[in-house]
């Protein structure tokens, strides 16, 4: 093999996307207690992953495991390359941001201070912002057009104007990684399609990892390049959108509602035609 | 353009900031010249700064430095202790209502302590500050740990207070029971003590709670950042890198150490701790751990000033007890504070 042929070679794996997170057999749950199990996936850089399954199929306890909040009960994680629990929490902030579903009660704190709350990783001991660290808050807000709000006390906003709140914290924090535990639930349409668009530019744009549970199957099937299914305490399926079909979403969520031919079916229903 | 508006937000807190904390050092100055001046004998202005020159006759030198002056600067630093002491505890627990003699953080230290005098009494030994603040430190850590036994089992808020009122009445009657047996002479004091009083301080006391205050306000200030992130939930603090055990304890440990220290001086003040940093946040409008941090310990001083001032002239020559002030002054503020808290939610 020529030299050439050898650096660019070196070079294009250079280029590749990196592996920001990879799941081998992995299994979830709280304490001893196992709520999924057989999870395979890996996660490129600039790739929305989206997790879908019934109620209680275990994915928020999905996220919770690669976010680091919960510790691998079987399996491998990897972050980074290097197995996840031995990533040490400093590095992990500034690798990985997540927004759950629960929403911090705090009096007098404002919508500024609670993104700007992102840059913690990256302050001194005191916690004291630099000018470098306010642009990158200030830029976080503009993001999700907030700066409007950002003199608001967070108590006083509404719950879908808090999750675009975090999720500017979130993009504050300068992620690899940004795990979302359904991030559209509270968000009226508008909201919903401009989270879309947020997303998308997060992930095609700046290269962030996304990896989110979802309710909508449209969000789903509009903004994921690959979709996780979970079921009955196990990963059912993984790959592009799509893959659900009529069919499999029948057989995924147990539907055995029968649609009259007039209303189209199931399908004119998730679709919304 | 949006830079600029950050900017001058940005300077109108600050102004907001440093008015709360002007106001505040102006009132501490007040009521610590006030304190000064009023008692049985009356002092002036004059005489004050002549005695603190060393250049007053003995008589008011006397007085000053033996009596006012210790118990001047104890109800300061012991208010600020115990105000700081409740912001930890709120902080730790996210409990609006938490504070150190609520929970009963305070009456633990004060079993112990009462069980160590006595204990030493009987054996003719004399307990020094250090004694003392250990046996409180004992105590309150021990209340402590229960509570969280207790909020490990259940994390409604309601349940964290009955409890801690509970363990509070215990520990009170368990104090009275030894104080009632107990042979010893010096029981008017240790009843008063257990009162809650800020007399018969002396300045070897005050150096020990100055050190141990300036000392857990250091780490109370290294403690600021994570408890910032703390307060948006244990979730987002853990994603934000907090080592959440080392801080729990450090909260723990910080307010079980700040209440034990006023509890083995001044026996328990009730509703310091939970009515301060309430009136401080309001003031400030902020949550900001760097801010209300001092903010609590000025804000405490205060109030304990002002009690103190009540308790020894309102029906001088007869002194109230300082817990019996701070409860009329404290009590209705925090329903104050619960009510306007409740119209909030039911607002939005």
């Amino acid at each position: 093999m020529t030299r050439e042929a050898l650096r660019s070679q070196s070079a294009g794996v250079k280029n590749a996307p990196k592996c920001v997170a990879q799941a081998e057999d992995l299994q979830t749950g709280y304490g001893k207690k196992k709520v999924s199990e057989g999870i395979r996936f890996s996660l490129r850089s600039g790739e929305i992953l989206a997790v879908i399954g019934p109620n209680g199929s275990g994915k928020s306890t999905l996220l919770k495991t690669v976010a680091g909040f919960l510790p691998v009960l079987g399996g491998k994680l990897f972050l980074d390359g290097k197995p996840g629990e031995r990533m040490k929490q400093a590095e992990r902030a500034k690798y990985l941001s997540v927004v759950t579903t629960s929403r911090p009660d705090v009096e007098w704190m404002k919508v500024w201070d609670v993104a700007a709350s992102g840059r913690y990783p990256y302050t001194g001991r005191l916690g004291i912002l630099s000018e470098e660290d306010r642009q990158i808050v200030g830029d976080a807000l503009s993001k999700l057009r907030l700066n409007d709000l950002s003199e608001r006390y967070f108590s006083e906003l509404s719950d879908g104007q808090k999750q675009r709140v975090l999720l500017a914290k979130s993009i504050a924090q300068r992620p690899k990684l940004l795990i979302l535990d359904e991030p559209t639930s509270f968000l009226d349409i508008r909201y919903q399609l401009e989270f879309m668009q947020i997303a998308a530019d997060l992930a095609h744009g700046e290269g962030m990892a996304l990896m989110m549970s979802v309710q909508e199957l449209s969000i789903a099937r509009n903004l994921a390049d690959r979709v996780l299914t979970l079921k009955e305490g196990h990963q059912d399926r993984i790959g592009e959108p799509d893959m659900l079909t009529e069919a499999y979403i029948r057989d995924l969520y147990d539907i055995r509602v029968v649609f009259p031919a007039s209303t189209g079916g199931l399908e004119a229903l998730l679709s919304g035609r | 353009m949006c830079h600029q508006s950050d900017d001058q937000n940005r300077r109108k807190e600050g102004r907001h900031f440093a008015l709360v904390f002007a106001l505040l050092i102006l009132l501490v100055l007040i009521l610590a010249a006030a304190n000064l001046m009023t008692g049985s004998v009356p002092l002036t202005l004059p005489q004050i700064l002549d005695a603190l020159c060393g250049n007053g006759d003995a008589s008011s030198a006397a007085i000053l430095f033996d009596l006012r002056l210790p118990r001047l600067l104890s109800a300061m630093i012991l208010g600020g202790a115990l105000a700081v002491s409740g912001y930890l505890l709120q902080t730790f627990f996210n409990n609006p209502l938490a504070g150190p003699f609520v929970l009963g953080v305070s009456s633990g230290a004060k079993l112990l302590v009462a069980i160590a005098l006595i204990v030493a009494l009987e054996h003719g030994l004399l307990l020094n500050s250090w004694g003392m603040i250990g046996a409180a430190f004992l105590g309150s850590t021990l209340s402590m740990l229960f509570l969280l036994v207790v909020s490990g089992f259940s994390s409604a808020s309601s349940v964290l207070i009955i409890s801690g009122v509970l363990i509070g009445y215990f520990c009170s009657a368990v104090t009275e029971i030894f104080l009632t047996f107990s042979k010893d002479t010096n029981i008017v004091s240790l009843h008063t003590w257990s009162q809650g009083s800020f007399s018969g301080i002396s300045w070897s006391n005050v150096a020990v709670m100055s050190i141990v205050a300036v000392c857990a306000g250091v780490f109370c200030v290294l403690l600021a950042k994570p408890m910032e992130a703390w307060q948006m939930g244990e979730a987002y603090a853990m994603n934000l890198g907090v080592n959440i055990r080392a801080l729990r304890l450090g909260l723990i440990l910080l307010s079980s150490l700040l209440s034990a220290c006023v509890t083995a001086f001044a026996g328990p003040v009730a509703f310091v701790g939970i009515a301060v940093p309430h009136l401080m946040r309001s003031l400030l409008k902020s949550a900001r751990v760097l801010l209300l941090l001092p903010a609590c310990f000025l804000g405490g001083s205060v109030f304990c000033l002002f009690a103190d001032l009540i308790a020894r002239n309102l029906f001088a020559p007869t002194e109230l007890s300082i817990s019996v002030v701070t409860s009329v002054l404290g009590a209705p503020v925090v329903i104050l504070i619960m009510l306007r808290r409740q119209e909030r939610r039911r607002d939005r």
